[in-house]
């Protein structure tokens, strides 16, 4: 994480944070797809990007995932805080 | 004499027409059957049932230029981001992206002139528009660049950690002489029923 970001009291909570600024599409959602896999069902995932495409493509993704977007800031830069969805088949 | 003479008393006799009728029935019923057994016992043919659809996408890669391939690789590594299974099927122009060198050996005259006139990768494949001789290719990357973008060799390195899966048309590679060394590693190879098999399951499939 870079020294110039003022952690959030989300992102502190999160299982997990990603930076994802700077980077373009696809490779936001591609990360996050990547680093969900990792994570544990109920696990909290933070986001930080600024591609103009992230919270379109986010709320996609979680529609088409099932995973859950729990919270979307957009200033200064788009922070979203995701939870892994329990497997497919449960509840 | 009339073509269609009046009924006569004979033919109106109850008891000839109840008799006729009984004919025409049975008749009809006999028919009926002999249609029906046939049809309750005909099954669907496998070729005409269709197909389950995979949670899965299917890209064909044809063009050989660095915006489409980009398009294919971004709509590709996008799906499998989505958590679908993914397969792009390289044919004509489109090998270039799957390219790691020309090489020249062992080659007929018409293979090495291929190999001459065709780009040795994804880093050297021209654009669709603004071409300009081969400036447009690196102004589009020097942009891209700038503006964090990721450039065609990213993008099919970033596919092949995505897990997504890469097959090269054999018979493209043999019309334009680019063998197996030419391509990178963990490259699948097959023809159009390969790809047919998969796009007929996809959910979504794509001629870029």
């Amino acid at each position: 994480m870079n020294a110039d970001t003022q952690a959030t009291p989300e992102q502190r909570t999160a299982d997990l944070s990603l930076d994802c600024r700077e980077l373009r599409c696809p490779l936001p959602i591609v990360k996050i797809s990547q680093a969900m896999k990792e994570m544990a069902s109920g696990q909290t995932l933070w986001v930080e990007a600024d591609d103009p495409a992230f919270e379109s493509d986010l709320e996609a993704w979680v529609r088409a995932t099932g995973h859950e977007l729990l919270q979307f800031s957009e200033s200064p830069t788009q922070r979203a805080l995701l939870r892994k969805a329990p497997p497919a088949g449960w509840s | 004499m009339s073509r269609h003479p009046e009924p006569t008393a004979t033919v109106a006799d109850p008891a000839l027409i109840e008799y006729a009728e009984r004919l025409v029935t049975a008749k009809v019923a006999e028919r009926l059957d002999a249609l029906n057994g046939p049809l309750s016992q005909a099954e669907p043919s496998p070729s005409t049932t269709a197909p389950q659809l995979a949670n899965r996408a299917t890209v064909v890669a044809f063009s050989g230029d660095m915006d489409k391939l980009m398009a294919a690789f971004i709509i590709a590594t996008g799906a499998a981001a989505l958590g679908m299974e993914v397969s792009m099927y390289f044919t004509f122009w489109g090998l270039a992206a799957i390219k790691k060198r020309t090489s020249f050996r062992r080659k007929k005259v018409t293979e090495k002139l291929m190999g001459l006139m065709l780009p040795s990768g994804p880093a050297t494949v021209g654009t669709s528009k603004m071409n300009l001789l081969g400036m447009g290719p690196a102004f589009f990357r020097y942009v891209m660049k700038k503006k964090n973008v990721q450039t065609l060799p990213d993008l099919v390195a970033l596919a092949r950690q995505t897990g997504v899966r890469l097959v090269a048309c054999q018979m493209s590679m043999d019309v334009m002489g680019i063998t197996p060394d030419e391509l990178i590693d963990g490259v699948e190879y097959g023809g159009v029923t390969t790809y047919l098999a998969d796009a007929r399951e996809a959910r979504i499939t794509l001629f870029i």
